[in-house]
């Protein structure tokens, strides 16, 4: 048969290649006769056997969610805990299975569908919400009692390449189909746009679809699809031509509906409307959120490393992968930067174990990760994927040297091969750049500047490495940046950028300071990755500046010969 | 014995996350406390028994506390239901 489509709502936006996988769960046959008194005993430990079993289902989900999803998300699998521990629930059940004779199941599905009556009860459309979740905890522990090894056996089958049709969506099953890292789900009926099961697959960047036939899913088992969440409908046995339009139209709709919050966006202007780039630097989802919200050009900075700081292992492409899409989602169609893991030396974390600690910068940033190259490969992809709908650069932290940069092209070519030969939608097309934090960087920027898009100059590890000082120390460093000996190299930097015609952006504690932030204004850089947090006092204070004189100001500033000198200047000129 | 009337005040009323949060907070009491909405009540360290009395937006309740911490038992769930149970009121 030729393609087709059918058509559903969308649940979870996004784009999903892949081959239809049918599941489907067996119907719950409960034993509705009366148990022998002799078998009561039974009845109740094979009650508490499931109570517990399901229990540690929950668990387990919850703790796979815990760290890719917020609180907000997966606090619902500590209410399906709650009423496993109800004492008073469990109770209940135990005196019906006593006084009723009723097998365990049975008893179950009395007990919850009794509450279940008192909620429908009331009318109200808010409590019926809890319906669903009652509901989806009732046939989860029936199934425990009489046992379902099927939907077990046929849960391993599915993989990252299917599609997978339900006929019913709950949270549960959401959530275990959301574990294992599917190309998307469609389904006939449950999980409405508001439910918990469709917020933990927004979460995970699993797209979605309801409202399609079971019938007529059944129908095209294995058959390749395209689920466009988008729109809300999947189109079955596309053309070859057809999976690679999608795969630009997903990026292309990326771009569509950001052009809007652009607009709000308004470039930063000093009072002669020299135009100033400020865009924020970020370690976690919070502080990408409420970047979003401010007036900045996009993320300059995903600071990889910290937002995996506190996991025990390295996280896997599927975690990584949801954490730079949320990020990208949220920031729709402004650039956002992502470091690769600036680990190694000095920066640990617990997912490595010891590293020698006499190898500080020699083994650092993307050296290491040259050397750790299964890591490596694995954030490379994962940022490639999230990339697909957005408008992402891969920046690499501590560059020495092009050849370093060359290294790491060829990792992410090999990585993009894969993902395109497994079919998976990738960002084809980006920017890459290089941090600039080293002395030795700075002695090879041309030919660094040759290999990249853009460049970012580190300046705290830049500075701290040109001043002889350890990292963790360097509090005392403060305002040693105005230093003109420093500053002269940034003005390198910045000139060798403009006339290689690279961007340069430049990050770190200076970007913030109101005072160096005029000194490197008026030396000619034009890009600042800031703090969430600083972005509106740095935004107002470019408002302030007038290039004209802070260009005269930094002129004069290059040519001191002390700090000091340099810290007289900008304290004469503000007055 | 202590009593509080309650008028709830956030979107979504008790549901399961709220309910779940609500629990969270009364497990550590010893008093015995219970919700109650009209003629029926719940036992507020059960998850089923609060979700199956219907608690939504603009109901008026009762919280019921007797035992050793009634007092402060009471006043944090009161607490809790007028901050909105992790909502905007």
């Amino acid at each position: 048969m030729g393609e087709y489509t059918l058509a559903g709502q969308p649940i979870s936006k996004g784009i999903g290649i892949g081959e239809i996988f049918v599941y489907e769960e067996h119907g719950l046959e409960l034993n509705r006769g009366n148990v022998q008194e002799d078998q009561l005993l039974n009845e109740i430990e094979k009650l508490e056997k499931a109570i517990a079993k399901t229990l540690y289902e929950i668990d387990d989900l919850k703790a796979s969610f815990s760290k890719r999803l917020e609180k907000d998300e997966w606090f619902i699998f500590d209410a399906f805990r709650s009423m496993l521990q109800d004492e008073y629930f469990i109770e209940e059940i135990k005196d019906i299975i006593h006084h009723e004779r009723y097998y365990a199941e049975n008893a179950v599905d009395c007990c919850i569908g009794g509450y279940i009556k008192a909620i429908e009860s009331s009318g109200n459309e808010y409590a019926m919400q809890s319906i669903y979740d009652m509901n989806d905890i009732n046939a989860r522990i029936i199934r425990n009692i009489i046992g379902d090894d099927q939907s077990k056996v046929m849960l391993d089958k599915i993989s990252k390449k299917h599609v997978v049709g339900v006929r019913h969506l709950n949270l549960t099953l959401a959530a275990t189909l959301g574990k294992r890292k599917i190309s998307g789900i469609i389904y006939e009926a449950g999980a409405g746009y508001l439910s918990h099961a469709a917020i933990i697959l927004r979460g995970l960047g699993i797209p979605a679809v309801s409202g399609i036939k079971f019938e007529d899913v059944k129908k095209i088992e294995g058959a390749s699809v395209i689920l466009d969440a988008e729109q809300g409908h999947i189109i079955i046995n596309p053309v070859d031509t057809q999976v690679g339009e999608y795969k630009d139209l997903h990026k292309g709709g990326a771009r569509r509906s950001s052009r809007l919050l652009f607009r709000r966006n308004k470039p930063t202007c000093t009072s002669d409307g020299y135009k100033v780039n400020i865009s924020a630097s970020v370690g976690s989802f919070e502080e990408c959120e409420s970047a979003g919200l401010k007036n900045v050009a996009g993320i300059g900075l995903v600071r990889t490393e910290m937002l995996f700081a506190h996991y025990k292992n390295f996280p896997d492409e599927q975690e990584q992968y949801a954490a730079y899409l949320r990020i990208t989602k949220k920031m729709g169609h402004r650039p956002v930067m992502i470091r690769t893991a600036d680990i190694g030396g000095d920066k640990q974390f617990d997912f490595l174990g010891s590293v020698d600690s006499s190898a500080v910068r020699s083994t650092r940033g993307i050296k290491y990760t040259l050397t750790n190259k299964e890591m490596f490969h694995t954030q490379i992809k994962s940022i490639l994927r999230a990339g697909s709908g957005g408008n992402i650069a891969i920046s690499f932290p501590m560059v020495d040297t092009a050849e370093e940069i060359r290294e790491a092209k060829k990792v992410i070519s090999r990585s993009m091969q894969k993902l395109l030969d497994e079919g998976t939608p990738v960002k084809k097309k980006l920017k890459i750049g290089a941090f600039i934090e080293t002395r030795q960087g700075v002695d090879h920027l041309e030919s660094i500047l040759h290999e990249v898009d853009y460049v970012t100059i580190g300046t705290n590890d830049l500075l701290h490495q040109m001043m002889g000082i350890d990292r963790k120390k360097a509090a005392s460093l403060r305002g040693e940046y105005l230093h003109p000996k420093f500053l002269r190299v940034l003005k390198y930097c910045i000139d060798k950028a403009r006339k290689n015609n690279k961007p340069l952006n430049i990050c770190g504690e200076i970007a913030s300071d109101p005072t160096a932030l005029m000194l490197m204004l008026g030396m000619g850089a034009v890009s600042f990755i800031v703090n969430p947090s600083k972005v509106e006092e740095v935004n107002d204070l470019v408002k302030s500046l007038n290039y004209r004189k802070i260009k005269e100001l930094a002129e004069k500033a290059l040519i001191c010969k002390a700090i000091d000198e340099v810290k007289d200047l900008v304290i004469r000129f503000g007055r | 014995m202590i009593t509080k009337d309650i008028l709830v005040k956030n979107e979504s009323g008790l549901g399961s996350k709220q309910a779940a949060m609500l629990i969270q907070k009364v497990s550590g009491y010893k008093s015995a406390i219970w919700i109650e909405k009209e003629e029926r009540k719940a036992n507020a360290k059960s998850l089923l028994g609060l979700l199956s009395l219907g608690i939504a937006n603009g109901m008026k309740i009762v919280i019921r506390a007797e035992g050793e911490d009634e007092e402060q038992a009471a006043q944090e769930l009161e607490n809790y239901f007028n901050s909105g149970m992790g909502e905007a009121v």
